[in-house]
């Protein structure tokens, strides 16, 4: 299934939020985040995070790739940005599936380039503009595998 | 026991680069980075984004380290590897390929954090070159593709974190709005050169207003995509036309927020020694604006010679070097930590 929010500004990103850490991160460990520059993917990650009771501070992750947090009961998070990645095996030769089998969420941004070592089950966000507008923005939440039956 | 006069080796992994340098007594030896004149000479391949390609590169660079300094391997006092932070999977490498090393040789192995080691850059000595480094304590803005950090330096182990960047570091926002215009990565040093020919003030955009000496570069990224999404529904050359300008206003804009908070940081704490470290510290608009700062505010401003602002083994080795005599060695149980925080 799938299902659309829309919000009209960075302060009703909590409704996004409370909506993904309700329903769907009991479910899935993985939340692929798709958007263009700018439409918010850290910022919407760095809301979660902070809802799910990480105390560290949010940066991005393009350098590094990927940035670890911890949450309050001292399992890990990981944030991945994938943009600078040009092949698809770079993903597995720094260590993607280890951080699958770790069992810990997983938010990935930029994950397109992942395709084929995606796991059966994830969440899907894409993140669009509504009508070019600098502040308001659409969010479409899809849980794969999609139900067909 | 330990000698007054160590030959240090530094080995760098934690991110894109395989670098490994040596030091005797503080002065450099050897700095080699992975790249296609090693892979030339002792094979190996040209960097890219993987713990794999440091494992086919570390060996080589080695090698040419080694030949570079005319030291053999049993010469070595100590090993210093960078232990975070960074890619756990780099850093990996890195640490074990140390561990390897101190134990086929019975030396000590010497953890460095990665952000220490880009200050302590500034005490790295050359033969028949001026050595001129800052005094404690000192301000270090250190400025690359993962970091934006003001650091207050009272000596070679005590460092305060003043200040960072909340979202995006100053590199990226370089980066990713290079990657806006077209331009090949990483883009730093392609809006530093085409800026040169623009017009710094031709476009205007905004200056973050974060809290205290923090810095935040995800607004102007977002800021350049509309203005250039609005220009080019007008004029679809409108980038190509104009990106001298776009190049100028943009690094202007970027350089002028890094250094609001570097001045406000000097006068909150009464400093005018000023180290500017990381990969940004290359850019030429940086260091002019520096030195016009310094006249204007008596500053004594240090910046580390190119080889020794991006990702290298010299860093390490030199921060290893003041550990070790400082005698606070590592033992074979070292482990990278990704998340490592010195600050």
């Amino acid at each position: 299934m799938s299902e659309t929010i829309n919000i009209a500004n960075t302060n009703e990103l909590s409704k996004v939020v409370n909506r993904v850490k309700q329903h769907y991160t009991p479910k899935y460990q993985v939340i692929l985040l798709k958007g263009d520059l700018g439409t918010g993917k850290t910022t919407f990650t760095k809301k979660l995070l902070e809802s799910l009771g990480v105390k560290e501070d949010v940066s991005s992750p393009t350098y590094t790739l990927v940035n670890e947090y911890k949450t309050p009961e001292n399992s890990s998070i990981f944030h991945f940005d994938l943009y600078r990645l040009n092949k698809p095996e770079e993903a597995l030769d720094m260590g993607w599936y280890d951080y699958l089998d770790s069992g810990n969420l997983c938010l990935v941004e930029w994950p397109e380039i992942l395709e084929s070592y995606l796991p059966n089950e994830f969440l899907l966000l894409e993140i669009n503009k509504i009508d070019n507008e600098e502040t308001s923005r659409q969010f479409k939440l899809s849980e794969y595998p999609k139900d067909f039956s | 026991m330990s000698k007054t006069e160590p030959i240090i080796l530094g080995i760098e992994s934690s991110c894109d680069d395989t670098s490994i340098a040596i030091l005797k007594n503080q002065t450099l030896l050897s700095n080699v980075t992975a790249s296609q004149k090693v892979h030339e000479e002792f094979g190996g391949v040209v960097p890219e984004l993987a713990s794999r390609a440091h494992q086919s590169n570390i060996v080589p660079t080695l090698n040419k380290a080694l030949k570079d300094a005319n030291v053999a391997i049993n010469e070595i006092d100590a090993i210093a590897v960078t232990k975070g932070p960074g890619l756990l999977g780099s850093l990996v490498v890195g640490v074990s390929f140390a561990k390897g090393l101190a134990m086929a040789n019975n030396i000590p192995i010497i953890g460095i954090d990665h952000m220490q080691a880009h200050i302590l850059a500034h005490f790295i000595k050359q033969p028949n070159k001026d050595f001129n480094a800052p005094k404690f304590p000192f301000l270090c803005l250190t400025v690359s593709g993962g970091h934006s950090q003001i650091i207050k330096v009272n000596n070679y182990f005590e460092m305060e974190l003043i200040g960072q960047t909340k979202d995006d570091a100053a590199g990226e926002a370089f980066d990713k709005i290079s990657k806006m215009l077209g331009l090949p990565y990483p883009g730093g040093p392609h809006i530093d050169r085409l800026a040169k020919l623009g017009d710094p003030k031709k476009y205007v955009f905004p200056i973050s207003n974060m809290p205290a000496y923090n810095y935040s570069f995800s607004g102007i990224k977002t800021a350049v995509m509309y203005f250039l999404q609005k220009q080019l529904k007008n004029d679809p050359n409108f980038i190509k036309n104009e990106i001298n300008n776009i190049c100028a206003s943009v690094q202007f804009t970027i350089i002028k927020m890094l250094l609001q908070k570097l001045k406000k940081a000097a006068r909150a704490t009464n400093t005018n020694e000023i180290a500017i470290s990381g990969g940004v510290a290359v850019n030429s608009e940086l260091r002019n604006q520096i030195r016009v700062l310094s006249a204007k505010h008596n500053w004594n401003t240090y910046f580390p010679e190119m080889q020794f602002c991006t990702d290298n083994g010299a860093m390490i080795a030199i921060a290893g070097h003041f550990k070790y005599l400082n005698k606070n060695v590592d033992t074979i149980n070292l482990v990278p930590d990704a998340r490592l925080k010195f600050f």
